[in-house]
């Protein structure tokens, strides 16, 4: 009898050994998952939400639009993507003072970071695209940008039969134009944010950030920075003068929102940047007038606040803003349907 | 003791369940692999296909990567600061998006420069006898640290790309772990750069499917036109892996080539006469993803390209049809299309070299 009982408890061991595989090899994603739940923590009423998570993808759209995020054929030379600028490896930004574009001409303005850019109110500097799908019309036709042309553009990609019968999936006709085109590539866009970052995990509840960086949250949002840099992009949501409390002498050069709207009013008044993943989006402000967080920090306590921060709070407050950083988009890096005969042929000059 | 016994034999037997059946189950449980035919790396070891002997070798996959390097060199491919205006990476010039080439007639570098010469693919170039279109770098090493330094390319240099990578701490750690040393060299960036890059291979295409034994993977005007291929000479130069890279020829062995005496190719290593335009033989793996084509860019068609091949170098005149079934059999040499992951680059810091544009 005792022989057959280990035997039987042998057998239920071995049972519960290979049941318990799955959830073993699982485990590690497991733990990542349940900070996307929506879990009620005392912390649900903070004033920075954290970056949700949407799995309802149109994978067709999103693989499409990837391409043509990719796609050098988009700019007159056969050479800058949208990614040259809004670098996925490098915050989404390309972490210089301006862009270079074709021919190498510079930008008047720093590149704003592509990551979580679905949150903001409108896009560029000024708000003159109201979303992404009208941003990404912008540079393929900009002469200092990618210097094509949107006819150009939608004639190349009409010339490749994949692209075709890709956007005839998506969009149900084989006749490509800039608005699809545009679409596909927000579409794509709008799946790049950057859930779980150590904030967040805390604004869920889990205790994930240490005192310092709690410390410099608690005065991001005593000293009022949270007033313009809150919801899920930590920024994004309002339009707000660079000068509030003193006057911005470093750029008077670049308007802002006056730009779009002709209001006086809105000299200098510029879309509040979001504030995820900072630390790997420098140089910072739109005239890109500081690399160094630091003093990012101060410039924004100096003129937006009127305060003077102690090297205390600039380092509390910076050790927050690193609390910002989330998970990466992790991109299959495309392939892309080679020219045909009849593509028109890139031009470098 | 008889309790004992079984005791301890089912203890084996738990052991045993732990070590051969946990491990199977856990990976069964991956996502399938994408790789049928090619698991031909071993398989080509061992099978023989009445095809063996062809001059034409199917790529072997390979299973033996330093993960840590080849991950590193993945990042330093895609790192644009080690350019001097912290925008141009390898990957600039041999877009892995695209064949990795840039489809252009020649390259464009550092303040807008244009190469002198069209830009190789980087897949498959382990199988070059040496890199660059004149041979002048020995291997993937030597080749990682040309662009790097050229004034019309990358436009940094070798000190300061080290010290770049060397500021921050991320890369320092890595080059730990895969080097032993804290201190970054220039030597071991290349050699890490061009680790990732032998990984850059393009197996199962179809035509090295047919050569490891699946007759239907080709169509019979590919298959035509392979038979050409081999009857009118072409293999002569592009034969092995690469379907090519195993040696340096004239482009004009049957007719001087007249549309481009500039380039002196191979001359330009050796200064001796006879290698004046002297190039090493290009791939011909995934050429119809790599046009233009010839080191000066001449033609934008394979067609095209074929026939001038024919005329200059075999000293022929294809048919129409000719042509067309080579190109057919050269279609079937696109290969799959290396798999990346778009890396995540650690941020500058304060200590960091800031690029330079100008």
């Amino acid at each position: 009898m005792k022989i057959v009982k280990i035997q039987v408890m042998c057998c239920l061991f071995i049972v519960i050994l290979i049941a318990s595989v799955p959830s073993l090899s699982f485990a590690g994603g497991l733990i990542d998952m349940a900070y996307g739940r929506d879990i009620k923590s005392d912390r649900s009423k903070e004033p920075i939400q954290p970056v949700p998570f949407s799995y309802d993808n149109n994978r067709a759209k999103t693989d499409l639009g990837k391409m043509l995020f990719f796609e050098p054929r988009l700019s007159k030379s056969g050479w800058i993507t949208c990614n040259s600028c809004h670098n996925l490896s490098t915050g989404g930004a390309d972490n210089l003072p301006t862009s270079i574009g074709h021919k190498w001409m510079l930008g008047p303005i720093n590149s704003p970071t592509v990551l979580n850019a679905k949150f903001n109110l409108a896009q560029f500097w000024d708000g003159r695209a109201k979303d992404l799908k009208e941003q990404a019309k912008g540079p393929i036709a900009n002469p200092m940008e990618m210097a094509s042309n949107h006819q150009l553009a939608a004639e190349v990609l009409q010339s490749i039969p994949e692209y075709a019968q890709r956007f005839k999936n998506v969009y149900g006709e084989e006749k490509i134009t800039i608005d699809n085109v545009a679409d596909a590539i927000a579409a794509f866009e709008e799946t790049l944010v950057t859930p779980n970052s150590r904030f967040d995990v805390w604004l869920r509840g889990y205790d994930k950030i240490t005192k310092e960086e709690e410390d410099g949250y608690i005065l991001f949002k005593e000293k009022g920075c949270i007033g313009c840099h809150n919801g899920f992009g930590v920024g994004g949501n309002a339009f707000r003068k660079f000068g509030i409390a003193k006057p911005y002498d470093k750029d008077t050069q670049t308007l802002g929102r006056y730009n779009v709207t002709k209001n006086e009013k809105d000299k200098y008044v510029f879309k509040v940047p979001l504030l995820r993943n900072i630390e790997l989006t420098a140089p910072y402000f739109h005239n890109a007038s500081t690399w160094s967080l630091n003093e990012a920090v101060n410039v924004m306590a100096e003129y937006q606040l009127g305060t003077k921060l102690t090297d205390d709070e600039t380092n509390k407050i910076v050790a927050f803003l690193k609390t910002l950083t989330g998970d990466q988009p992790e991109i299959i890096f495309p392939i892309l349907p080679p020219s045909g005969e009849h593509t028109p042929q890139p031009n470098r000059n | 003791m008889k309790i004992t016994k079984f005791a301890l034999s089912c203890c084996l037997l738990v052991f045993a369940i732990i070590t051969i059946v946990l491990p199977v189950i856990v990976s069964a449980e991956e996502p399938p692999r994408n790789i049928g035919y090619g698991r031909g790396g071993r398989m080509q070891g061992g099978a023989v296909s009445p095809r063996s002997k062809e001059p034409i070798k199917p790529i072997p996959i390979n299973f033996d990567d330093n993960r840590a390097k080849t991950d590193l060199g993945k990042k330093l491919f895609f790192e644009p600061r080690l350019s001097k205006s912290g925008w141009i990476t390898c990957n600039s010039c041999h877009n892995i998006s695209t064949g990795g080439a840039d489809n252009l007639p020649s390259s464009i570098g550092h303040k807008w420069m244009l190469g002198p010469i069209n830009s190789p693919t980087v897949l498959n170039a382990k199988f070059n006898l040496a890199q660059f279109w004149d041979g002048r770098a020995k291997d993937l090493k030597d080749q990682a640290k040309g662009p790097i330094a050229n004034p019309m390319e990358m436009a940094s240099n070798h000190d300061l790309a080290v010290e770049v990578l060397q500021s921050i701490p991320e890369y320092v750690k890595e080059f730990k772990t895969v080097y032993g040393s804290e201190k970054i060299t220039i030597d071991n960036v290349a050699d890490a750069i061009a680790a990732f890059e032998e990984t850059l291979t393009t197996p199962n295409s179809r035509f090295d499917a047919w050569l490891n034994g699946y007759d239907d993977k080709i169509t019979a005007e590919e298959k035509a036109g392979y038979d050409l291929f081999k009857e009118k000479g072409c293999i002569g130069c592009h034969n092995g892996f690469g379907v090519g890279g195993n040696s340096f020829e004239k482009f004009g062995i049957k007719k001087a080539y007249d549309k481009d005496t500039q380039t002196l190719g191979r001359y330009n290593v050796t200064k001796n006469e006879n290698d004046k335009y002297f190039f090493k033989v290009p791939l011909l793996r995934n050429i119809e993803l790599t046009s233009p084509y010839f080191h000066d860019a001449s033609t934008w068609s394979l067609s095209e390209a074929v026939n001038v091949m024919a005329e200059y170098q075999l000293g022929v005149k294809f048919a129409g049809d000719e042509t067309k079934k080579i190109v057919a059999f050269l279609k079937t040499l696109t290969g799959d299309q290396p798999e990346i992951v778009f890396p995540i680059l650690p941020p500058s810091n304060a200590n960091t070299p800031q690029p330079n544009r100008n």
